[in-house]
């Protein structure tokens, strides 16, 4: 009996839990913006560290760097442009993909070269909010799997 | 007990050869191919690791010779002779932990200036060297 | 009823490979695995020329660091532990000249060896000193993967060493305590889907004369220190084959076998493997943030741009691996014992319950190779071509460029592969709930808290990694 009733406690939160959560993966479209965004590489990590955008938004980067010949290459979208310093590089695209990409430097620039990463988040990003549900699906299954009473 | 003698002699003579016999083939084809055309290695370093291993680098008017410049840095660093025009026109790149070959026959004979031509640091405009033809 | 892994392979299923033709003839010759760790030999030797003559120029170019940290390291966690189980050892080129050296022979079967042969120190007969060994290695990771000299100090240390320790301690103490690696693939190929095992117990059983244990003319005494007759897990077995050799009843066999099932096998449970898996959890989780996150400070930390941040990333990465991993997971494990039964130990709870630890685990690794592989396996093309940054261009690929590719999907197969852990470590989390407790209720109660760190751990990590 108290096996029971502990069961059906839990499933009742996680059920509430599901359900509240479930506006944040329907978040409301923002409008699309055209956003300039200036990246500036050093050795080894990119300022800023992470860029959030969103889903249509039409993005222009400017990049630029302060030391050495540097690259950025971006995960995903497949764009890549250089720059060496002094100069400026530029990769204009829409922001039709959602979800987090890893921006690397394409040219070798020192030891911790392969290392120099910076994100570009692309909101809302449905690919985390599905894998974090599916993780909570398979907790929840397996919960309720072993909770099963057993026949006798 | 014979054929346990043999078998012991091929296993020893396998691992001499995958580690001993393996590292002098390398060093052998190494240098035959240096040796093939007069080849010149040279290393390119930041100013602030070494610089160039060469700092004069002596040649022959009228005799080609093969610079191999291998870039033992972590950054991308160039090559250029101005006066003999060497890396003026088609730019000598070399990235990080690769190699390339400059093929050149001195015509004059001089002191000429070699420099890296690609910006790589701060001491970069100190990343030079000597070129010295000869009289044959 | 038989339990089942995944509700699919019954815990005791198990297929003979060696029942396929010639198999079983190869693994009793003499020149198996000589010939692989020969040519495993010949690779290393490729590695050391490259890591020694690459000195501190770029590690993406370096044949060294590409077939050590890219090739080697990849193929271990997706490849080689999970399938094959400790089918490294068997090749390891490492210890070979060590045991060469005790034996005094390269194939041949001599009957005492040749050193000091001391036993190994009886505190250290377990895995503690590889999981300092192995932590202490990862603080120097920004410089081993990045500079081929290091490398190369790191490789020969291991060479040197480990003659050393073959002339003075007997057979492949090394190996079974002191590899740094070997601790990693001694808890992970509990995972592995092939094990060796005695195939009939009953022939062991009368058979008096453990030739296994103590060797005969025709092969050495197990080199691991092992019972092969009565193994139960792959923790501890090297692959080195002398079993199938000394046996005269021809009872040693490979097995295929389900996932995970040394997990199972309650036996020699102990604290230091349950470390071994918060070690492994918690670097994964520290190298992600290093190696593949956006933060330039822990890259200089890591990097040593000063010593007060280099000694910063030592102390918080130690920290956490050894305390607050392992701290969170003790909460959860009180909450087990409270909600199932008080009368088993925390410490009985801990430590069977730590070994869930190790499907995620791996997983976790698995995701981290995705996150190398997809971008920067294209490197390898151009090291071996020009493996010593010479020029060469033996088979015309030295100047293929930095070529990434399916970057997009990539997260695709990290997300997968982690909720591909978290059901396995579920699932034999409930069957060692059951073991743990005495009644099912209370196993069902007990699996409760474990599972919340499971998936909580595993959301985690899909946001850390994808997120």
């Amino acid at each position: 009996m108290k096996n029971d009733r502990v069961k059906n406690e839990t499933i009742l939160v996680l059920i509430i839990i599901l359900f509240a959560s479930s506006p944040l993966a329907l978040a409301q479209q923002e409008e699309t913006k055209e956003r300039v965004i200036t990246i500036e590489a050093s050795r080894f990590s990119y300022k800023p560290e992470i860029i959030e955008v969103n889903e249509g938004d039409k993005v222009t980067i400017r990049f630029i760097s302060t030391d050495v010949h540097h690259g950025l290459f971006i995960d995903g979208y497949e764009l890549s442009t250089d720059t060496k310093p002094g100069e400026e590089g530029n990769i204009t695209f829409v922001a039709d993909r959602t979800g987090k990409f890893a921006m690397r430097c394409s040219v070798t620039c020192g030891p911790f070269h392969p290392y120099m990463i910076s994100y570009l988040k692309v909101k809302p990003d449905y690919r985390l909010f599905t894998s974090i549900y599916l993780a909570l699906i398979v907790f929840i299954v397996s919960i309720l799997f072993v909770s099963r009473r057993q026949k006798p | 007990m014979q054929k346990k003698h043999i078998m012991e002699v091929v296993a020893g003579l396998l691992v001499v050869i995958a580690t001993v016999v393996a590292i002098a083939g390398v060093l052998y084809y190494e240098d035959k191919l240096n040796r093939e055309r007069h080849t010149v290695v040279l290393l390119a370093r930041a100013p602030e690791l070494g610089n160039w291993d060469l700092p004069e680098i002596d040649l022959t008017q009228g005799e080609p010779v093969r610079l191999k410049i291998r870039n033992v840095d972590t950054v991308t660093h160039g090559f250029t002779i101005p006066e003999l025009g060497v890396g003026i026109n088609n730019p000598v790149e070399i990235k990080a932990g690769h190699v390339a070959f400059v093929e050149l026959t001195p015509a004059k004979e001089g002191t000429f200036l070699y420099a890296c031509s690609v910006w790589c640091s701060k001491q970069h405009p100190q990343m030079t060297g000597k070129i010295i033809v000869s009289r044959r | 009823m038989t339990e089942k892994i995944l509700g699919i392979f019954p815990v005791d299923w198990r297929y003979d490979l060696t029942s396929l033709p010639h198999v079983r003839k190869i693994l009793k010759s003499r020149w198996v695995p000589f010939l692989f760790i020969v040519l495993n030999l010949s690779v290393f030797t490729v590695i050391l020329m490259a890591a020694f003559v690459g000195g501190i120029s770029a590690g993406n170019y370096n044949f060294g660091i590409m077939f050590v940290w890219i090739v080697w390291w990849v193929l271990l966690m997706l490849v080689l532990v999970p399938i094959f189980s400790r089918a490294w050892c068997m090749t390891c080129p490492l210890p070979a000249f060590g045991e060469w050296l005790q034996r005094l022979h390269f194939l041949g079967v001599r009957k005492k060896l040749f050193g000091l042969n001391k036993k190994w120190p009886k505190p250290l007969r377990n895995m503690w000193l590889m999981n300092f060994l192995f932590l202490g290695t990862t603080y120097t990771s920004g410089f081993l993967t990045t500079r081929p000299l290091a490398t190369f100090i790191l490789l020969m240390t291991i060479i040197v060493g480990s003659i050393v320790l073959c002339m003075v301690y007997e057979r492949r103490n090394f190996c079974v305590y002191g590899c740094p690696v070997s601790g990693f693939q001694g808890l992970y190929s509990n995972l592995a889907v092939t094990e060796i095992r005695a195939k009939n117990p009953e022939i062991c059983k009368n058979h008096k004369i453990r030739e296994c244990v103590i060797g005969n003319e025709r092969g050495y005494a197990c080199p691991w220190m092992q019972q092969p007759f009565n193994m139960k897990r792959n923790t501890y077995c090297g692959m080195c084959l002398e079993c199938f050799k000394t046996c005269e009843h021809d009872n040693m066999v490979i097995n295929l076998r389900p996932p995970a099932v040394d997990l199972l096998v309650d036996e020699k449970r102990g604290l230091d493997e349950a470390w071994k898996a918060f070690i492994m959890l918690g670097i994964a989780i520290f190298f992600f943030l290093i190696m593949q996150g956006p933060f330039g400070t822990l890259k200089d930390w890591a990097n040593a741009k000063t010593l007060e941040g280099y000694l910063t990333f030592i102390g918080l990465h130690s920290t956490f691996n050894l305390l607050i991993l392992p701290g969170i997971f003790l909460a959860f494990a009180f909450g087990s014992q409270r909600l199932a039964s008080r009368e088993v130990a925390l410490k009985k709870v801990f430590t069977n319950f730590s070994y869930t630890l190790v499907p995620l685990g791996l997983m976790a690794w698995v995701a981290f190779s995705f996150g190398i592989l997809f971008p920067n396996s294209s490197y390898v093309l151009h090291v071996i071509s020009d493996p010593f940054a010479w020029g060469w261009d033996l088979l015309g690929t030295s100047h293929f460029p930095w070529t990434p590719f399916m970057t997009g999907i990539m997260p695709l197969f990290q997300v997968g592969s982690l909720l591909l852990g978290l059901v396995l470590s579920l699932d034999i989390g409930f069957k060692i709930s059951k073991q743990t407790f005495q009644t099912r209720d209370e196993a069902v109660a007990g699996f409760y808290p474990i599972a919340a760190f499971l998936t909580l751990a595993t959301m985690f990590l899909i946001w850390l990694f994808t997120g």
